[in-house]
Parts: C-alpha cells; sequence; structure tokens
C-alpha cells in the first residue's frame, strides 16, 4: 500500500528511474486483463507495450491522481476497446452483441497460460460476454468501484452492477454444469 | 455449486505473466527514456553553468579594480610619515653611566667630552679650569 503510493508520487514527480519498477509490479497484472479480455497472446501483449509506451511518454507530464493499478487497468480496457472497434469495423458486427470467445482448451497457449488449476475457470470466463467479463476484472481483479467503472463505460451504477451479477452467476452456472460432466 | 466467494478468489488468483521478450522491449524503452532525460537535463545545465562562471569573473574582476583602486589611495592616506622628535635630557640623566657608555660607543671619548659639556651648560655651572674626561674618571677611581 506504501509502495503503491511511493511509486505514484515518484511518478508525478517525473521520476523515470521508477518506471523499472512500476512496470515489475504491474505488468502480470495488466497482462492477466488483456489476455482475458482478447484471449490472444499476441494482442495482449501488445497491448500492455502501447499502455506502457504511453505511461513512459508521459512521466513527468501527466499527475495521476487516482491509484497507478486502476489507471493502468483503465488504460488496458480502452487499448482493448480501441483493438475490438478496429476489428469490428473490418469485421462489421456491433459492439453490442455477445462475443463469447471460443473456448478451445486444446490450445496450447491457452492451457499454458493459465495453469490447470485457472483452465476451467477461464474456459468459463471465455463464454461470457465481452461487457461482464469487462466489468467482474475492473471490479475484482483491479480494484475499481463501480463507480468508476460507470463513469468510464459511461452507464449507470446499475447497470453496472447488474452486469457483475449476471457474470457471476453465469460463471457459477457454466462451471456447476463443467464439474457435473 | 461452486460458491459465489470461491469463483471470486479464483479470479482474483488467475495470472497471465508477460514474456520475457516483452520485459526486454520494455526495458530498452525504459532505458532509453532515462538516457534522453539524463541528456536534456545535462544540456539544459550547461548555459546556465557557463552563466555563473561569466558572472563570477566579472564580480572577481569588479572587486579587484575597486580594491587596488582603494588600496593604493588608503595607502597614500595611511602611511606613517618619520617624524624625528628630538627629545631633550636633563643634566641628570646626561651624566649618568648608561648614557656616557652610549656617547662612548657612538663616537668615543669625544662624544662623551661633548655630551658633559652639554650637560654643564644645561645647569650652568663654569667650571674654574677645563677638566678632560681622563682627570674626571681618575678623580672617580677609575684610572687605571
Amino acid at each position: 500500500m506504501f509502495e503503491e503510493k511511493l511509486l505514484l508520487w515518484k511518478y508525478n514527480q517525473g521520476r523515470k528511474d521508477i518506471l523499472w519498477r512500476i512496470y515489475e509490479k504491474y505488468k502480470d497484472g495488466m497482462m492477466t486483463l488483456a489476455f482475458t479480455l482478447l484471449y490472444d497472446k499476441n494482442s495482449a501483449e501488445d497491448v500492455v507495450h502501447d499502455v506502457f509506451m504511453t505511461i513512459i511518454g508521459s512521466c513527468g507530464r501527466l499527475q495521476i491522481k487516482e491509484d497507478l493499478k486502476g489507471y493502468l487497468a483503465v488504460c488496458v480496457v480502452n487499448r482493448v476497446r480501441n483493438r475490438n472497434k478496429a476489428d469490428k469495423r473490418h469485421q462489421s458486427a456491433s459492439l453490442e452483441q455477445v462475443v463469447p470467445m471460443s473456448a478451445d482448451s486444446n490450445r496450447p497457449d491457452f492451457s499454458a497460460m493459465f495453469g490447470e488449476q485457472s483452465q476451467r475457470l477461464a474456459e468459463a470466463l471465455s463464454q461470457l460476454p465481452y461487457q461482464q467479463r469487462e466489468v467482474l476484472f475492473l471490479h475484482l481483479y483491479s480494484g475499481l468501484k463501480f463507480k468508476t467503472i460507470a463513469g468510464l463505460e459511461e452507464q449507470s451504477v446499475n447497470t453496472i452492477m447488474g452486469r457483475y451479477r449476471y457474470g457471476l452467476d453465469k460463471l457459477r452456472l457454466l462451471l456447476s454444469d463443467e464439474a457435473k460432466k | 455449486m461452486k460458491s459465489v466467494n470461491s469463483i471470486i478468489k479464483s479470479l482474483k488468483k488467475l495470472h497471465v505473466p508477460t514474456s520475457p521478450e516483452l520485459d526486454e522491449r520494455i526495458f530498452r524503452e525504459i532505458s532509453r527514456a532515462i538516457a534522453q532525460a539524463e541528456n536534456r537535463k545535462s544540456a539544459s545545465l550547461q548555459p546556465g553553468v557557463w552563466r555563473i562562471i561569466k558572472f563570477a569573473v566579472a564580480a572577481v574582476i569588479i572587486i579587484a579594480v575597486y580594491l587596488s583602486f582603494n588600496y593604493d589611495r588608503s595607502m597614500e592616506t595611511e602611511t606613517p610619515k618619520i617624524v624625528e622628535i628630538s627629545v631633550s635630557k636633563s643634566p641628570a640623566e646626561l651624566t649618568t653611566l648608561a648614557s656616557l657608555n652610549a656617547a662612548f660607543s657612538r663616537g668615543g671619548m669625544e662624544a662623551v667630552e661633548k655630551q658633559l659639556t652639554e650637560a654643564d651648560k644645561k645647569i650652568n655651572q663654569r667650571p674654574r679650569e677645563r677638566i678632560t674626561v681622563e682627570k674626571l674618571l681618575c678623580e672617580l677611581g677609575q684610572c687605571g
């Protein structure tokens, strides 16, 4: 907690030497978030790379008021959305549509990414609509409040909480079905 | 059926590491950013440093000129003049043994005689007869 505040303070002071530590501390969290939203390793790495390039370039010019972890999570989500929009433009599909990723657990990188224990959870997550997955991860994994997520997505807090509840319920259903198999 | 809490715990435990290639790419960018920041810092310092040096040199020159100007004047006004002061001694002082020895070392017997004559003049006593120093010393018991 103290280290996070110290890193944020030093970053706001423009201390570029602190970027090493910021990357080391938050890289896996950013990668996990990007991968669970995109389910593509290369795309996820590109997103993390782009986000961190922006962080490096903004050091000293940008003043981050909220916590660094939450800020980085928002940056990742924005990049993922931009990427999805660009992909959708090519595919001429709508963002509101349910976009479940194909859960091919036989893909080597999929199981290697998450490990055996988390593989079932990852498979279930891939069945969720993108918006529910996004809310779940922003709230549970990155620690953002519903109010912040609502502002980010330009939706009401009730809508965001609804997505969160439905996402958890569906996950529970998928995992119990999987267990029955 | 899995509980919500266990699902939340499992979600929080999800971990996807970055690849070493990505780490290397990012670290290279960070190193470049730090190096650029250092270059910018040293470049911005150089004009400032030269300005400080110029001011310092100018200040030294001004101080040196001021001191030399004032130093000459002060030498002229404050040099003490050697004033000769003549100190008149009393007849008693002129006839003491130390005074006579000093006179002898200055000019021998003639100087001693001269000092005694001077002392005599001051007392204003005319000798009945001219007494030389040798006679005087003999009278004092200094004859050899």
